[in-house]
C-alpha cells in the first residue's frame, strides 16, 4: 500500500481528467461523450479517495469517501436523463450524430 | 511523502449535531410541495393542471413565508453544511419569486403549444429546490448537488416539447456541455479537498494563508479556483463559455427559458458572491481572470445581441451582457459590488421572467419570435406590448426603471475600486444596449402588415406582467428598499468572514 | 431666506400629470359616453385648463423669486438613493432661468393647447392627443425644473418618448408608413445625444461625486483645469447631446420629418419648447463649458454653420411646415452661436421670443392647413388673405418678428445675439448677417407666396371657424410684437438672469450701432428681395426644383447621404459582426481542426461539428483560464 505516492494517484486522475476532457471535444456520437464526461467524474473521485487517504482526521477521511458516493449517485441521475435526451433524438431524426444536430446556431 | 494515518476502528465518540431545522423549514416545504404536486399529477385527467398551479403557489407562499421569519437571523446548522444570513435569504426569496410568476403563465403556453404535460410543475418546483441549495450553503459538496439537482430539471425542461427537433436538441446541447462543466467544477472541488482537507469556500483563504507559494497544495489551490471558476462562468454563461446559452434559450419551451434565464442566475451568482468572500485572499489570482470574462461578456454579448433577428435568442445574448455586468460587481470586490450584484438579480429575474413571458403570448401563432413576427404586437394584445415596453427600457438601463439603478450601481462600484477601464465599457456597452431593445419597442408599436384579430390576456398571465412591472417601477423609484438590505447583508457576511466565524 | 413654496412647485408638475391620468384613463371612455361634442369639450377643456393652472403656479414661483436676494433654490422632494458614496435624490431647483423656461413651456404650450382644442376637434383620437400632450408638457416640466442630471435625463427621455409617440400620431391614415419612419428616424437620432448625456453624466460623475447641478457648477472651477482634455470631453459630450435634441448639424436631419405629426405638435415640441432643451442644458452648466475655450468654440462654430446651412434650405422648401422647421433648425443655431460666444443669457433670450413667434407662425401655417384640407405645397397655394384674413395679419407680424423687424421681439434678441458674435470673432457676426439676410428671404417668400401672390389655380378654402384657433393666434401675436421692449424689457430680461445666466464678458457697446445698422439692412433687403422675386408666383426653374434650388431643396444632399449611410453602413456593421465576430470563434476552431488535419496520417482527421466545436471552445477556455491562474498565482 504504502509504495503508491499520492503523486500517482493524482497523475492517472489528471490524465484521466485530461483524456475525457479532449474525448468531449473530439467525438460525435452523443452517448461516447457522455462517456467521457463520466471519465472526468472518475478523475475526480479517484482524487478524492486519494486525498481521502492522506488526511489527518477520521471526519476528513470518511469525507472524502463520502464525497466519492455521491459523485456516483450524481453520475447515475445523468445517465438517466441523458440517454432519455438521447433516445428521443434518435427517434426524431433516427441519427444522433451531434454534427447533425445542429438547427438551432448564427 | 506525508504520513499515513488510516486509523481504522478509532472512531471518535460521534456528537449528535444540533440541527435548526427551522433554518430548513423554506427547503423543506418547497420539497414537499414538489412532491405532492408530482403525486397529485398522477391522479388528475390530462391536461389538467389547474390544481397543481395552486398547490404550487401555495407552497412557494409557505417557503417564503419561512424564509421571511427567518429574516435578519444569521446562523449555519448541520455541521456548517447549512447556512442562513441576509445574503441566503433575499436570494432564496427572489428564486421563490421567480418561480411563482413562471407558475403564474406557464399553462397558458402548455395549452397553446398542445404540451400537456403536467410534470413541468414538479419539475420546475425541483430545479427551485436545487437552486435554493445553491445559495444557502458555502460547502462547495451541497453546492455540487444543488447544482445537479437544478441543472438535472433543467435539462428535462429544456427538452419538454418532445416531439420537436430544436428543443431536444436544445436539451442535448445543454445536457452534454453542462454535465461537461459540472465535471470541471467537480474537478475543483476535489483539488480544494486535495489542498485543505475541506470543501468549504471558506477554507480557500485559510488554505491560501497556510500555504507557501511553490508548494503542491498552493498549486492545488490555484488549480481548484481556476476549475470552479470555469464551472461557475459556464452556468453564468460569461464569454468563452457562452457559446450553449443562444442555442439553449431559442429552443428550449419560452416557459423553461424565463425560468432557467432568472433562477439559474440567481444561483450561480449567489455562489460567486460566497466565493468572492472565500476567496478574497487570493483575488491577485482570479480578479483578472474575471476582469477579462466580464469585458468580454460585456462586448461580446451586446454585439451580438444587436444583430439577431430572433428576441428569444436576442435576449439569450443580452443575458450574456447581463452576467458581464453583474461580473464587474465581483471584480470590484468592494460592498457596493457585492450588494449591486444582489439588487441586480432581483432586477433582472423580474425584467427576465417578464420578457420572456411576454414572448410566451407567440405560442398562439406558432411560437414564433422573430422580430419580424413580434411586429404590431400592441395591436394584438396592447397589454402584453406596453408591458414589454416597460420590461425592455428597464433592461436597456433607462431611469426611472430598476434597470437604471442596477448598472448605476455596478458603475460606481467599479468606480470605487479603481477600475476605470471596465467601467466606461460597461457604460458604453449599455448605450450599445439600449440600441436594440428599443429596437424591439419600435417593432411592436410598428403597425402589422395585415389586420391582426385581438387576443385574450389570460388573468394570471396579467398578474405575472403587472407584479414585474410594478415591481421593477417600484424598485426604481425606491431602490432602498432593496440596497439598503443587500448593503448590509454583505457588510454583514464579510465582518463575518474577516473574523473567521464559520 | 425663505423657504421655496414647494407646495406651488409640486402643483406645477402635479397638474399636468393629473391631466395625462385623467386623459389615459377617462378620456377615451368619457367621450364615448358623453357624446362627441359634450365629451370632446371636456377633454380639451381639461387638458387646457391644468397647463394653464400650471402657469398660474409657476407665475407664483416667479413673483416670489422677485422677492428673494439669493437666485438659486434647490430642493429636496425625496430620497432617491442614499448609500455609501451613490447619494441621488429627486432634486429640483428653482431660480431665474428654470422658472422663465416654466412661464415659457405652460404659458406658450397652454395656449397651444388651447389651440388643439379646435385644430384636433374633428381627430378620432382626441382623447389620445391630449394625454401624451399633458404628459409631455409634465415630462419637459420635470426637465426644466431638475436639480441633478440625472431628474433631467428623467425629463430628457420623457419628452423623447412624448415627441416619438406625437410624431407618429397619424398611424392610420395613408401616410402611416413615412409618419412611423419619421418617428423612428427621430427616435433613433435622439438616442445617439442621449448616448452623450449619459457619458457626460458617468463622467460628471466620477470626477465631482454628485450630480447636482449646484454643487457641479460650482466646483467646476476646482475640479477641471481650464483647457484640459477633460474639460473638452466633458464639455463636447454635452454639446453632443444638446445638438441631438436640439437638432443641429450633424444631427439636424430628423427635425424636418418630425413634422409628419399634427400641427399643435410641431409648434410646441419640435418648435417653442423641447427642441430648446439642448440650449437649455448647455446655459444650466455653462460653468463647465467655460472650461473649455475649444468647446465654446466649436459650439459657436456649429450654431453658426447650422443657422446658414438650414437657413438656404430653407430658401427651396416647398411644404409649408418643412420651410418653418428648417427655420427652427437656423433659428436654433443663432441660440448656440450665443452660447458658444459666452452670452449665455442671450440664448435664453432667443429661446423665449424665438417661443412666441414661432408658436404663431406655424400656428397660423395650420390654420392655412386647415383651411386647405391639409395641403401643404405652397406652390399651390396663393391670394388666401382675402379668406383667412386674420391669419394672413398675424402671420405677418410673425414673419416681421423672426426677420428681425424693430420693434418687434425677435428684433432685440438677433440683435443681442448679433452683438455677441460681434464681440467673439467677426467671421461667425458676418455668418450671423448672411442667416439674418436669409431668413427674411425665406419668411418674405413663404408669406406672398401662400397669401398675396395670384393662385396657381383654383382650390377649395374653408373659412376660419374655431374661436379657440384664431384667439391663441392673436394672442401670440400679441405676444410677438410686445416681447423685448414691452412685456419685460431687455433690460429687466437681463437684470432677471443675471445671476444665473451672465455672459461671459459684457456685449460690446462699441458696434452697436454697427451691428444694428448692418442686421436691419440686411433684413430689409432680404424681405424686399422676396417681395420683388415671388410677389407673381414662383418664378420658373424654382418651381421646377431645378439647378440651384433642388440642391437646396435636396439638403444639400445631406439627407440623401445619412440615409444611405443609415442603411449601407448600418447593414455593413451588421455583417462585419455576423461574419467576423460571430464565426471568429468558429474559425479558431476550424482553424484548428485544419492544422489538425494538416498533420494528415498521423491523427484521425477532426471535423469540426457543433456541440464539439462549443465543448473545443470550454476546453480551451479552460485551458486558458487555468494558465492564467498560475501565472497570476506564482507571481
Amino acid at each position: 500500500m504504502e509504495s503508491i505516492p499520492l503523486n500517482a494517484y493524482l497523475t492517472l486522475s489528471a490524465f484521466l481528467f485530461a483524456m475525457g476532457a479532449v474525448g468531449v471535444a473530439l467525438k460525435r456520437n452523443p452517448i461516447v461523450m457522455f462517456m467521457c464526461i463520466e471519465l472526468m467524474l472518475n478523475a475526480a473521485n479517484l482524487a478524492f479517495l486519494a486525498f481521502a487517504r492522506y488526511q489527518p482526521t477520521v471526519q476528513e477521511q470518511v469525507a472524502g469517501h463520502i464525497f466519492a458516493l455521491f459523485v456516483l449517485g450524481v453520475a447515475a441521475a445523468e445517465v438517466a436523463v441523458g440517454l432519455g435526451i438521447i433516445t428521443v433524438i434518435f427517434r426524431l431524426r433516427e441519427t444522433i450524430d451531434v454534427d447533425e444536430v445542429n438547427l438551432l446556431r448564427e | 511523502m506525508p504520513a499515513i494515518r488510516y486509523t481504522h476502528g478509532r472512531m471518535e465518540a460521534t456528537v449528535r449535531p444540533e440541527i435548526e431545522w427551522n433554518a430548513l423549514l423554506p427547503l423543506m416545504s418547497l420539497i414537499a410541495t414538489a412532491t405532492l404536486v408530482l403525486l397529485v399529477e398522477m391522479f388528475l385527467p390530462r391536461g389538467r393542471h389547474a390544481p397543481l398551479i395552486v398547490i404550487g403557489l401555495i407552497g412557494l407562499a409557505l417557503a417564503g413565508y419561512f424564509q421571511i421569519s427567518l429574516w435578519q437571523t444569521s446562523l449555519t446548522t448541520f455541521e456548517n453544511l447549512w447556512r442562513v444570513d441576509t445574503i441566503s435569504s433575499l436570494l432564496t426569496l427572489a428564486i421563490l419569486g421567480a418561480t411563482a410568476l413562471t407558475l403564474l403563465f406557464s399553462e397558458e403556453y402548455l395549452q397553446q403549444r398542445d404540451l400537456r404535460y403536467g410534470e413541468f410543475y414538479p419539475l420546475l418546483l425541483f430545479a427551485s429546490a436545487g437552486a435554493v441549495i445553491m445559495v444557502s450553503s458555502t460547502n462547495l459538496m451541497v453546492v455540487f448537488l444543488g447544482l445537479e439537482v437544478l441543472s438535472l430539471a433543467l435539462y428535462v425542461l429544456a427538452g419538454l416539447a418532445r416531439y420537436e427537433v430544436r428543443s431536444e436538441e436544445s436539451a442535448l446541447k445543454y445536457f452534454l456541455l453542462g454535465a461537461f462543466a459540472s465535471a470541471f467544477f467537480l474537478y475543483g472541488i476535489a483539488m480544494l479537498y486535495g489542498a485543505t482537507g475541506s470543501v468549504d469556500l471558506m477554507a480557500i483563504a485559510r488554505g491560501w494563508g497556510n500555504s507557501a507559494p511553490g508548494t503542491a497544495t498552493s498549486a492545488m489551490l490555484i488549480a481548484s479556483v481556476a476549475l470552479l471558476l470555469v464551472g461557475l462562468a459556464f452556468k453564468a454563461s460569461l464569454v468563452p463559455f457562452h457559446m450553449w446559452t443562444p442555442d439553449v434559450y431559442q429552443g428550449a419551451p419560452t416557459i423553461a427559458t424565463a425560468y432557467m434565464s432568472a433562477v439559474v442566475k440567481v444561483a450561480v451568482f449567489g455562489v460567486l458572491i460566497r466565493f468572492v468572500e472565500g476567496a478574497a485572499g487570493m483575488a491577485g489570482l482570479w480578479a483578472p481572470i474575471l476582469w477579462w470574462l466580464a469585458a468580454l461578456s460585456m462586448v461580446v454579448g451586446n454585439l451580438l445581441a444587436l444583430v439577431q433577428r430572433d428576441a428569444k435568442r436576442m435576449l439569450a445574448y443580452s443575458s450574456i451582457a447581463h452576467a458581464g455586468y453583474m461580473a464587474v460587481g465581483l471584480v470590484s470586490l468592494n460592498a457596493t459590488g457585492l450588494s449591486g450584484i444582489l439588487y441586480y438579480l432581483v432586477a433582472y429575474s423580474l425584467m427576465s421572467v417578464g420578457a420572456f413571458a411576454v414572448l410566451t403570448v407567440m405560442a398562439r401563432a406558432g411560437d414564433a419570435t422573430t422580430i419580424e413576427a413580434l411586429r404590431g404586437l400592441y395591436y394584438r394584445q396592447p397589454f402584453a406590448a406596453h408591458a414589454m415596453a416597460v420590461l425592455l427600457v428597464s433592461l436597456a438601463g433607462i431611469p426611472p426603471t430598476a434597470g437604471f439603478w442596477g448598472k448605476w450601481y455596478l458603475f460606481v462600484a467599479s468606480l470605487e475600486a479603481g477600475q476605470v477601464l471596465l467601467a466606461i465599457l460597461l457604460a458604453l456597452t449599455s448605450v450599445v444596449g439600449a440600441a436594440y431593445y428599443l429596437g424591439l419597442v419600435f417593432a411592436l408599436y410598428t403597425p402589422p402588415r395585415e389586420t391582426v384579430e385581438r387576443w385574450r390576456m389570460p388573468a394570471p398571465m396579467a398578474a405575472c406582467l403587472l407584479a414585474c412591472v410594478l415591481g421593477l417601477i417600484l424598485l426604481g423609484l425606491a431602490p432602498s428598499w432593496l440596497t439598503a438590505p443587500a448593503r448590509q447583508a454583505v457588510e454583514a457576511s464579510a465582518t463575518r468572514v474577516s473574523s473567521g466565524l464559520p | 431666506m425663505e423657504r421655496v413654496p414647494e407646495s406651488a412647485v409640486l402643483w406645477v408638475l402635479g397638474l399636468p400629470f393629473a391631466g395625462f391620468l385623467f386623459h389615459a384613463l377617462l378620456g377615451g371612455w368619457l367621450i364615448r359616453v358623453l357624446g362627441e361634442r359634450t365629451g370632446k369639450w371636456l377633454v380639451g377643456f381639461v387638458g387646457t385648463a391644468v397647463v394653464l393652472s400650471a402657469f398660474g403656479f409657476g407665475w407664483q414661483l416667479y413673483q416670489w423669486l422677485l422677492q428673494q436676494a439669493q437666485p438659486q433654490h434647490a430642493f429636496t422632494l425625496a430620497d432617491w438613493l442614499r448609500i455609501g458614496s451613490l447619494q441621488v435624490a429627486f432634486e429640483f431647483l428653482v431660480d431665474p432661468l428654470s422658472v422663465l423656461m416654466v412661464l415659457i413651456v405652460t404659458g406658450v404650450g397652454g395656449l397651444i393647447h388651447l389651440y388643439a382644442t379646435g385644430y384636433m376637434a374633428e381627430d378620432t383620437d382626441y382623447a389620445r392627443f391630449f394625454t401624451y400632450f399633458n404628459l409631455f408638457i409634465f415630462f419637459m416640466l420635470v426637465l426644466v425644473l431638475a436639480g441633478n442630471f440625472l431628474v433631467m435625463f428623467i425629463g430628457w427621455e420623457g419628452v423623447g418618448l412624448c415627441s416619438y409617440l406625437l410624431i407618429g400620431f397619424f398611424y392610420r391614415n395613408a401616410q402611416w408608413k413615412e409618419n412611423t419612419d419619421a418617428a423612428n428616424k427621430a427616435f433613433i437620432v435622439n438616442r445617439i445625444g442621449d448616448a452623450g448625456y449619459l457619458l457626460a453624466m458617468f463622467l460628471i460623475f466620477s470626477l465631482f461625486g454628485t450630480l447636482s447641478f449646484v454643487e457641479v457648477n460650482a466646483q467646476a472651477q476646482s475640479v477641471l483645469t481650464a483647457g484640459s482634455a477633460t474639460a473638452l470631453a466633458i464639455a463636447l459630450l454635452l454639446f453632443l447631446a444638446a445638438s441631438g435634441k436640439s437638432a443641429q448639424l450633424p444631427l439636424y436631419f430628423w427635425l424636418p420629418d418630425a413634422m409628419a405629426g399634427p400641427t399643435p405638435v410641431s409648434a410646441l415640441i419640435h418648435a417653442a419648447t423641447m427642441v430648446t432643451a439642448g440650449v437649455y442644458l448647455l446655459v444650466r452648466v455653462h460653468p463647465l463649458l467655460l472650461m473649455s475655450p475649444t468647446a465654446m468654440g466649436i459650439i459657436a462654430g456649429v450654431g453658426a454653420i447650422t443657422a446658414l446651412f438650414a437657413g438656404t434650405i430653407a430658401l427651396a422648401q416647398t411644404d409649408i411646415k418643412r420651410v418653418l422647421a428648417f427655420s427652427t433648425v437656423s433659428q436654433l443655431g443663432y441660440m448656440f452661436l450665443a452660447v458658444g460666444a459666452g452670452a449665455f443669457w442671450v440664448g435664453m433670450f432667443h429661446v423665449a421670443t424665438h417661443a412666441f413667434f414661432k408658436a404663431l407662425l406655424f400656428l397660423a401655417a395650420g390654420s392655412v392647413l386647415m383651411a386647405l384640407h391639409h395641403m401643404g405645397d405652397i406652390r399651390q397655394m396663393g391670394g388666401l388673405a382675402r379668406v383667412l384674413p386674420l391669419t394672413a395679419l398675424t402671420m405677418a407680424i410673425g414673419v416681421l418678428a423672426i426677420a428681425g423687424i424693430p420693434p418687434l421681439s425677435g428684433f432685440w434678441s438677433k440683435e443681442a445675439i448679433l452683438l455677441s458674435a460681434y464681440g467673439a470673432q467677426p467671421l461667425l457676426f458676418w455668418v450671423g448677417v448672411a442667416t439674418a439676410l436669409v431668413t427674411a428671404s425665406y419668411m418674405a417668400r413663404l408669406w406672398v407666396l401662400v397669401f398675396w401672390a395670384p393662385p396657381a389655380h383654383e382650390v377649395h378654402v374653408e373659412r376660419e371657424r374655431y374661436w379657440s384657433v384664431l384667439g391663441v393666434l392673436i394672442l401670440l401675436a400679441l405676444g410677438s410684437v410686445a416681447f423685448g421692449w414691452l412685456l419685460p424689457g431687455e433690460k429687466a430680461f437681463h437684470e432677471f438672469l443675471k445671476p444665473v445666466a451672465e455672459s461671459a464678458s459684457p456685449l460690446p457697446e462699441a458696434g452697436k450701432s454697427f451691428v444694428f445698422g448692418v442686421a436691419l439692412g440686411a433684413s430689409l433687403a432680404g424681405l424686399a428681395f422676396a417681395l420683388m422675386r415671388y410677389r407673381r408666383g414662383v418664378p420658373q426653374p424654382e418651381a421646377q426644383l431645378t439647378g440651384i434650388w433642388g440642391v437646396l431643396h435636396r439638403q444639400y444632399g445631406y439627407d440623401g447621404l445619412m440615409r444611405k449611410l443609415g442603411v449601407e453602413v448600418g447593414g455593413a456593421i451588421a455583417m462585419f459582426f455576423t461574419i467576423i465576430v460571430e464565426n471568429l470563434i468558429d474559425g479558431i476552431v476550424m482553424l484548428v481542426g485544419l492544422l489538425t488535419r494538416g498533420l494528415g496520417s498521423l491523427l484521425r482527421p477532426v471535423q469540426s461539428g457543433y456541440v464539439r466545436s462549443y465543448a473545443f471552445v470550454m476546453m480551451l477556455g479552460a485551458l486558458l483560464l487555468l494558465a492564467a491562474a498560475f501565472v497570476y498565482g506564482l507571481r
